[in-house]
């Protein structure tokens, strides 16, 4: 039965049917196959959805969204400009600091791609010419899912069950994050001197930095208000989510004074449509393991990969293996919802402690959103410029060298991930 | 991404027309809606923080009302992704059949997907009739009320599928081409 179900839905996937509607097909083929009865269709669906901590997901969005319309986008490139626009490269520096600033009230690479893009592009492409000021707006979006708050962490952290916390895998990614950005801040200088970019910016000047820090501050206030809240105990992921919704609101309104009650309903909207694209594969999905499961599917195939090595990092190469042809084909929110139920369990076998398992599992994907032939942030930046695919991956190719090495680091110097959440408890 | 939140003009004659008008009237309910239900959930679950530090006190239907308002914006917010052709799917190929093929295709594949949705409906219905009687754990309100929304998501997602079946494409592409022309 498990063989049908997964066969009708690749072949309807591949046809093009939504993801999420495939799952849906190929569980009604497996209800109809092992002779359940339907009713089991939408009672599944909605427990699935029916979830607290899933809530944060379209409150994260919600805030990231109503930051932007704030205007908190010019206050982080001002700043970024102030610390590091007069070296060489310093457009791409100022890039790179303004993605890590955004990726603290964002969770997203989509989103922080197109805002990003829209912004800094203009005035890259006079410098660096359209190919590499694309990759840089994309290499530096691709920080939002690995800085907490993270999207695709949650959804990992809901995926995998109590093994995983949502705090314990936001913070596993501060750390690789921030060695993340340092190196790839160290590419755009090598790339900026070996091409002979001009220098752009103001000179530096530490009044003009303590001036913008000023005016940037009420911005970093939130992941400090928020993220340490739910780290420190304070309140669930849900809740920290929800009154990041309520500092975007206040900043909007009474700091920034950018935000008009007239923008709060589509906001609203487009969060719900948003998160409704992962709620629909996370309910069909939740069938779809269900009828799994009653196949046994998910022991069988931990025994089978048991039986072909012992290996925690065979296995972790595996999986990497597995991720980097997926990143390739598939969305990742839908990638998380199909494999992680099936290869997480197998990771806690091999006594793979789960939060590394779980960060290098997203970083993964995350960098898959760079990789063509599917990689949605390069589709965002070709959209946003004009650029074809096949131009713009030859820029990107560092940046993701960079992080294909990052990663492989992080699986052999396992602390890296997992000092500091441990440090705080998780 | 375009979202409807006021009845826009529609053109054309016929069933078509009055198709349009009435999905369309139906999207601006869900999207106002959804409005409600997003508000209420910030509302109620930053004030349970501020009642548990504040007042040292809880809402005890905090969690349960919130809840129910995120599966319910799920669920109504599903039918407005399918009308601006945002779920996601695997269309590289798809992309490189002949034209009349992909159009032939995509047809039948929003059929399958407009019955998966009207069959969700259905069960849902049933359940939701079966199980009227049941009340939340801590609201005097109906237990049915959660799988209510899917009976409702699914009805809506199952019109819009089938608008993809009658005109081989999601409504809101025809929305954006009136707007070119």
């Amino acid at each position: 039965m498990s063989l049908l179900v997964i066969l009708v839905f690749l072949a309807i996937a591949v046809l093009g049917m939504p993801l999420a509607f495939a799952l849906g097909t190929s569980a009604v083929a497996g209800l109809i196959a092992s002779d359940v009865d339907f009713n089991l269709l939408p009672t599944r669906m909605m427990n699935a959805v029916n979830a607290f901590p899933l809530m944060s997901i379209p409150f994260f969005i919600l805030a990231g969204e109503l930051m932007l319309k704030a205007g908190m986008m010019e206050r982080i490139i001002d700043l970024a400009n102030a610390v590091v626009g007069r070296v060489r490269g310093g457009l791409a520096h100022v890039t790179m600091l303004a993605g890590l600033g955004l990726s603290t009230v964002s969770g997203a690479a989509v989103a922080d791609a197109s805002a990003l893009g829209s912004t800094l592009i203009p005035s890259l492409r006079k410098v660096y010419g359209v190919g590499f000021s694309s990759a840089v707006v994309a290499a530096a979006a691709n920080l939002g899912p690995i800085i907490p708050p993270s999207g695709a962490m949650i959804v990992y952290a809901f995926m995998a069950g109590p093994t995983v916390s949502v705090g314990g895998m936001f913070m596993a990614g501060v750390i690789p994050g921030l060695i993340l950005v340092t190196l790839m801040m160290a590419a755009c200088s090598i790339i900026a001197v070996k091409r002979n970019y001009p220098l752009t910016g103001d000179s530096f000047s530490l009044a003009r930095i303590l001036h913008e820090l000023k005016r940037s501050i009420i911005i970093f206030l939130m992941p400090v208000v928020v993220i340490g809240g739910i780290v420190g105990g304070a309140f669930t992921a849900t809740e920290g989510s929800a009154i990041a919704v309520v500092y975007a609101l206040a900043v909007g309104f009474f700091v920034t004074r950018r935000l008009k009650l007239s923008d709060l309903p589509r906001a609203a909207v487009h969060t719900a449509v948003v998160s409704a694209v992962v709620g629909a594969m996370i309910a069909f999905a939740s069938v779809v393991t269900y009828m799994l499961t009653l196949d046994l599917l998910p022991q069988k195939l931990s025994t089978l990969i048991q039986s072909l090595t012992s290996s925690p990092i065979v296995y972790m190469l595996l999986v990497a293996a597995v991720l980097f042809v997926v990143g390739m084909f598939l969305e990742s929110n839908a990638a998380y919802i199909m494999l992680v139920p099936l290869l997480h369990p197998i990771a806690l076998k091999y006594g793979i402690d789960p939060l590394l398992f779980g960060f290098l599992f997203v970083f993964n994907l995350v960098i898959g959103m760079l990789t063509p032939p599917v990689g949605v942030v390069l589709f965002v930046l070709c959209g946003l410029t004009g650029l074809k695919l096949g131009e713009l991956t030859k820029h990107v190719w560092p940046f993701i060298a960079i992080m294909y090495g990052l990663l492989f680091v992080c699986m052999f110097f396992s602390p890296l991930v997992t000092w500091f959440p441990r440090l705080l408890g998780y | 991404m375009s979202i409807q939140l006021s009845l826009a003009p529609v053109n054309g004659t016929g069933w078509r027309r009055h198709y349009a008008i009435a999905l369309g009237a139906l999207d601006v309910a869900a999207a106002w809606t959804i409005v409600v239900l997003m508000t209420v959930m910030v509302a109620v679950v930053s004030a349970q923080v501020f009642m548990r530090y504040a007042l040292n006190s809880s809402i005890g239907w905090a969690d349960e009302l919130s809840r129910l308002m995120f599966v319910w914006s799920i669920f109504l917010a599903i039918p407005l992704g399918i009308k601006l052709g945002v779920h996601i799917g695997i269309e590289m190929f798809t992309a490189r059949l002949p034209a009349a093929l992909q159009d032939l295709l995509g047809r039948a594949v929003a059929l399958v997907a407009a019955a998966l949705m009207a069959l969700v409906c259905y069960e849902a219905a049933v359940i939701t009739w079966d199980q009227w009687d049941e009340q939340m754990a801590s609201m005097n309100a109906s237990a049915a009320l959660f799988i209510l929304a899917l009976a409702v998501g699914g009805a809506h997602s199952a019109l819009h599928l089938l608008w993809v079946v009658l005109t081989g494409k999601p409504q809101a592409d025809e929305e954006i081409a009136r707007e070119l022309d």
